[in-house]
């Protein structure tokens, strides 16, 4: 480290990096620079503008395991409002980037590339894709930033009338680059986006003591220019412009003379349910309600209304609390962008039938092109009334995911559904949210869940039973007994009786297959299993028909020549069966006992085959279609849900443009 | 997870256990006692107490 005398106020003036050359005297703000030895006066750097950056020189933080210190700063401002590039000296030597802005982080570092290898900013438009290294990057944001000022140790150091034409580009992962067009090659940055506690920042600006010190500088109080009434900036400098709660006038906040952006706006005046000011806690942090904005989409000569929240916290950054029909949404910018159903990451229009996040997939509800009716409070943006986007909105619920696209940017974002109640309690609401109307896009479906367990507890029923009867198959003995043929003869007996046979085992069923030689012919079969130790006798029957022919070319049949006919429970024991046919044709019976010309002649041929033991999987079956009901009408109720759903989406059903 | 479903579906798949382990079918059975002893010699000597008369098909 080099410390040495600031030439202008003699205070000490350190340079802690090797590869610092320029440095900013923190008690006069003269730019210095280092020869070697000698230190050569620049003049005084312009003021930095105040733009509620949580970091300051000498604050600390680990990225990817790696130390380092923040040593100086580049304050750029942009259309968008301000933005920081503290310069880094980590721990090992390196040295890199942290951008900062609007509670966005990214550690980036300079990657030395080819001449003539990166596309002009004149070619670059936003969606573009442009493949960096392994990655392929898509150009979300173009726009002409300018240097405002400096502070601290810096590598090099710019002019602050410095234009600065530069593109954000971001990848499906949290890989990122922003190409600056400031010198003749154009510079690449690659790096990283990271959350604001993955940094694990220390020695940050005190929150309090710059109040003090911002409240004592500008004690001053912001009033209108168009109606005199006081403002208190909530947002602190990060706020970009300010409508006023009582005149609806647009102030410029950039401007140093707080100019008008407009003096009344068109719309009536609108409430909003959450007064600006309202302070909430969702996802571990505590939100303010700053901005208000009333927004709309035409479909088909229909305007449709909602309402966005502009939220802050000076940390985390911005959110958006967005509320249709009485739905609610918490929507978080996103650092990645989705990929598309090719695995890219999303770049280009139209949109696509469905995008991939995290593993998810969303499905894509609407377009459309959104417009402000209505502003009022604190935006980090320069609002323009009449602003309008292109919105394009993908489900998961309860998640949605949106694009905002306009010729100079696009903005992805990751929004989650919350229940009323849940976001009345967030921010201490008295009363009732407003009630709900139709199904939100992304409001999860409260069958869903019903649904997921009803199948599951099926298919659970479902296992549970086919090992039961696999079990059963292996189990039983599923043993033949007997086999035995008999003919019936015109003019004789018809009954016979079996051999004996032996069932063995614990009480179980007997099937009893008759196999006959029927040809459009019906046969009734009297039967009686009897114990020839008890006595006892189990009488049942069966018929077996078989009827076949040709009607008018087509050849039919009916019936069938063998049928089988199950026993219950019967006990083991020495048993025979005593069989006694009846034969006809249509509904005439033969007379078998007749003793006519035919005598003699066999009537019917048939068979017999006994099996002991024998599971039967019909039980189960007919029990998993009657269990199926249950599931079958929740999905029923899900399905019309999710038809109310899409019914307010550019997918609805019958829809022609579909 | 529905409470109810789980106990009915589980009642009904112990009834199909019970009816496997039983061996129970729907055939209607008439048990009849004291059936003859000379009936394999005689099948005719025995007849069930419906088994008389026109069955149609
Ligand atoms: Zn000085
Ligand atoms: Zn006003």
């Amino acid at each position: 480290m080099l410390e040495i005398a600031c030439p202008s106020c003699g205070d000490a003036v350190r340079f802690r990096s090797e590869s610092s050359v320029y440095s900013t005297c923190a008690s006069c703000q003269s730019l210095l620079v280092r020869h070697d030895v000698d230190i050569e006066l620049l003049g005084k750097v312009a003021d930095l503008q105040p733009d509620g950056t949580p970091i300051q020189i000498g604050t600390s933080g680990v990225f990817d395991g790696a130390a380092f210190e923040v040593l100086g700063r580049i304050q750029i401002h942009h259309p968008e409002g301000y933005w920081n590039e503290w310069f880094l000296q980590f721990q090992d030597g390196r040295h890199g980037w942290l951008g900062e802005a609007m509670g966005e982080y990214f550690v980036s570092s300079l990657v030395q590339t080819e001449p003539q290898s990166l596309p002009g900013f004149a070619d670059l438009h936003v969606g573009k894709a442009l493949r960096v290294g392994s990655r392929e990057l898509v150009v979300t944001n173009l726009a002409q930033a300018r240097v405002v000022s400096f502070q601290g140790e810096l590598p090099f150091v710019m002019s602050t009338e410095y234009e600065l034409p530069f593109a954000d580009l971001r990848s499906a992962g949290r890989t990122g680059a922003t190409l600056d067009y400031s010198e003749e090659e154009p510079l690449l940055f690659v790096g990283a986006f990271r959350d604001f506690d993955e940094l694990q920042f220390r020695g940050l600006r005190d929150p309090e003591e710059e109040a003090e010190r911002r409240s004592a500088a500008d004690a001053k109080v912001l009033r209108c220019p168009n109606c005199g009434a006081p403002h208190e900036l909530a947002g602190g400098p990060r706020t970009q412009t300010l409508v006023c709660t009582f005149c609806d006038a647009g102030i410029d906040l950039t401007d140093p003379n707080y100019g008008l952006l407009w003096k009344a706006q068109k719309a009536r005046k609108e409430e909003p349910g959450i007064p600006l000011g309202t302070k909430g806690n969702l996802d571990g942090a505590t939100w303010e309600c700053l901005g208000f904005q009333r927004r709309f989409v035409r479909i088909e000569g229909v305007d449709y209304y909602w309402s966005e929240y502009v939220c802050y916290n000076r940390e985390r950054g911005y959110r958006y609390l967005v509320e249709s029909s009485g739905h609610w949404t918490w929507v978080a910018p996103m650092h990645k962008l989705p990929t598309a159903s090719d695995g890219r990451p999303v770049h280009g229009w139209p949109p696509q039938d469905f995008l991939m996040l995290d593993g998810q997939k969303f499905k894509h509800f609407q377009s459309a092109t959104g417009q402000v009716a209505y502003v009022v409070g604190e935006f980090p943006w320069r609002v323009k009334v009449e602003d309008s986007a292109g919105l394009h909105d993908y489900i998961c619920p309860p998640q949605i995911l949106s694009a905002e696209v306009t010729s100079d940017g696009m903005t992805w974002s990751l929004g989650r559904y919350l229940e009323p109640e849940e976001v009345w309690s967030a921010f201490g609401l008295s009363g009732n949210p407003p009630a709900r109307s139709g199904v939100g896009a992304n409001q999860p479906s409260p069958l869903a869940g019903m649904l997921r367990t009803a199948w599951m507890q099926y298919a659970v029923f479902f296992l549970v039973g086919f090992l039961m009867m696999i079990g059963f198959s292996i189990l039983s003995a599923q043993a033949p007994v007997l086999t035995q043929d008999f003919v019936a003869v015109q003019g004789e007996e018809p009954s016979v009786v079996t051999r004996p046979f032996k069932l063995e085992g614990r009480t179980s069923n007997l099937v009893v297959r008759l196999q006959t030689t029927l040809d459009n012919r019906w046969a009734y079969f009297d039967m009686a299993l009897i114990n020839e130790e008890t006595r006892q006798a189990r009488i049942f029957s069966k018929s077996v028909s078989y009827y076949h022919g040709s009607s008018g070319g087509e050849s039919w049949r009916e019936g069938s020549k063998a049928e089988e006919v199950t026993v219950p429970s019967v006990p083991s024991g020495t048993y025979v069966l005593r069989l006694e046919p009846q034969t006809g044709t249509g509904n005439t019976p033969d007379n078998l006992s007749a003793k006519g010309s035919t005598a003699g002649q066999p009537v019917l041929k048939y068979g017999v085959r006994l099996t002991r033991d024998v599971p039967s999987w019909s039980y189960l079956w007919f029990v998993m279609v009657l269990l199926a009901i249950y599931p079958i009408l929740v999905w029923i109720r899900y399905g019309s849900f999710e038809q109310k759903r899409w019914l307010e989406s550019d997918h609805a059903p019958g829809d022609s443009s579909d | 997870m529905n409470l109810f479903y789980g106990i009915l579906g589980s009642a009904a798949l112990a009834l199909v256990f019970w009816v496997q382990f039983v061996g129970w079918s729907p055939t209607s059975v008439d048990q009849m006692p004291n059936a003859p002893k000379n009936i394999r010699n005689n099948p005719a000597a025995y007849r069930s107490f419906y088994a008389v008369g026109f069955r149609g098909k």
